[in-house]
């Protein structure tokens, strides 16, 4: 798979603390990765790494199969970045935001119209940005990222203080332009939206990788070799899973019926947790 | 280089319209056309008034403080400060673009605020394109130091910790430099001075010394591009 992103023993550090330590990943053309950890593992560090607002004080780090250094004007017009750093024209509405930065890239004024419907943004158009919720800023700023259809696309946090019916939204927009093409680079503090999106995840922790791979094998590796049966007096019972372990099951359940038997995995919160010793939020 | 055109195009007109749409930027902008009709009325009941070119002195003067420095220090720290340049950079945009825009909108706005203080002051139509002229030429070395301002401060409020007593700089020796003196001295080496000659010869009133001023001027727009390329070098746009 052609690699859009590889960084290769990449450390930085601010002050005499170190912020990242030998992070070494590549992402896939057409892949959506997920970057999980919890808030100052220095996942927004990467993606400023990534897109040339940081410079690294050790490893390599490619974008196109370039070093990132050369990342020049033509190369920012195939990304799209949504950080926690980026900012929108608070006196220009809703529409003049977007419709500045679609001249800006050279984008047709009618995609403009499409993203306010696709973001949930329509009845917001005629609004100025300072009259906005910070939820509806950062669906202004998620459209200004993908207006141009970037070919990889940076979001850190981009569902972060959404409600669930615009996350649902913004996820289907995210997944359509997967499905045309576009490599996504995600950070994310919620496992749920990591599960349902990410063909791979890493998981940060301290500056450091601890785990990468697909969610599912991940859960697979990490699977305690146990089956847990719910009872119908309601009571669970736990057992290895082998044929003893089901034998030993139906011998503590005795008369009373076995309403489910189901192995142990380990959602990604779960499997967080297990592998760096600190909880996510 | 159609790009970098088209892009410093589509800022600029965005750039011109928030110095109307800023309600600080706007009244910053007001202020020298509001305080020159003020000016007018100046010996009204001694029937002494000020005459047009001195009105527009005082303008003048106060429109090349204000506008470059502050004005345009301002707004570029409120981008920094609203990560509006970060938003920017990231689409492609080069600090040559960024700079060049406000840069513009800022000649733009003394161009029109220039000509409204112009006909409020009473002067002459013949002399609008030479006082334009003056203007907008000696508003090149403040523009530099505007631009440095706006660079090195983090915030919108640090701007004024710079601009301000700057602006003073620019405006006091320039209006007693008649005094004579070590002010007077002082006042032949600034470049407010050196507009205000080419303000009284564009009024085709008897100006000092037109190749000492324009000296004046090119000194302090080499000196200021210096400052502007050291501290630029140092501090990048998004520092």
């Amino acid at each position: 798979m052609e690699e859009q992103i590889t960084m290769r023993g990449v450390g930085i550090s601010f002050g005499g603390a170190q912020a990242l330590r030998d992070l070494t990943f590549s992402v896939g053309r057409g892949e959506i990765f997920g970057f999980l950890g919890p808030s100052g593992a220095g996942k927004t560090t990467t993606i400023k790494l990534l897109t040339r607002q940081l410079t690294a004080d050790e490893g390599e780090i490619g974008v196109f199969g370039e070093p990132v250094e050369k990342l020049a004007g033509g190369a920012f017009r195939r990304i799209g970045v949504l950080s926690d750093n980026s900012g929108v024209y608070e006196r220009l509405t809703v529409q003049q935001n977007l419709e500045l930065l679609a001249q800006l890239r050279g984008v047709d004024k009618a995609r403009v119209q499409e993203l306010i419907e696709a973001v949930g943004l329509a009845d917001a158009r005629g609004k100025t940005a300072k009259k906005l919720s910070r939820g509806m800023r950062q669906r202004v700023m998620l459209a200004g990222a993908v207006l141009h259809r970037p070919q990889l696309l940076f979001l850190d946090e981009p569902t972060a203080s959404l409600d669930p019916g615009t996350t649902a939204g913004i996820h289907a927009l995210l997944r359509q332009l997967n499905a045309q093409g576009t490599t996504i680079f995600l950070t994310t503090h919620d496992m749920e939206e990591a599960d349902k999106l990410c063909g791979r995840v890493a998981f940060l922790h301290h500056g450091h990788i601890e785990e990468c791979g697909a969610p599912e094998e991940l859960k697979l590796k990490y699977a305690k070799n146990e089956i847990v049966a719910l009872l119908a007096d309601g009571r669970r019972v736990s057992a290895e899973k082998t044929a003893e372990g089901l034998d030993r099951i139906r011998r503590a359940a005795g008369s009373c019926a076995i309403l489910s038997v189901h192995s142990q995995e380990p959602d990604l919160e779960e499997l967080f947790l297990q592998v760096t010793g600190r909880k996510l939020a | 280089m159609k790009t970098h055109c088209t892009r410093t195009w589509v800022l600029l007109r965005k750039d011109a319209a928030d110095m109307v749409k800023n309600p600080n930027m706007l009244i910053m902008l007001l202020l020298p056309v509001l305080f020159s009709w003020i000016y007018t009325f100046i010996g009204a009941e001694t029937g002494e008034h000020l005459t047009p070119a001195a009105v527009l002195t005082l303008a003048t003067l106060m429109t090349l403080a204000l506008v470059p420095l502050s004005l345009l220090s301002t707004a570029i720290a409120e981008e920094k400060e609203k990560n509006t340049l970060r938003t920017l950079m990231l689409t492609g945009v080069t600090a040559g673009e960024f700079l060049t825009s406000k840069a513009l909108a800022t000649e733009l706005s003394i161009a029109v605020v220039s000509t409204a203080t112009f006909f409020v002051a009473g002067a002459p139509v013949t002399a609008l394109a030479p006082y334009l002229a003056a203007s907008l030429l000696g508003a090149l070395p403040l523009l530099l130091l505007g631009a440095v301002i706006g660079i090195a401060s983090r915030d919108q409020m640090s701007t004024g910790i710079a601009a301000a007593p700057l602006a003073l700089l620019m405006m006091l020796p320039a209006m007693f430099g008649a005094a004579g003196g070590v002010i007077g001295f002082i006042a032949r080496l600034m470049p407010t001075t050196a507009v205000l000659d080419l303000v009284y010869a564009a009024m085709e009133l008897q100006a000092l010394d037109l190749v000492s001023s324009m000296l004046v001027l090119a000194v302090w727009s080499v000196l200021s591009a210096a400052v502007f390329a050291l501290i630029y070098k140092k501090k990048r746009l998004d520092n």
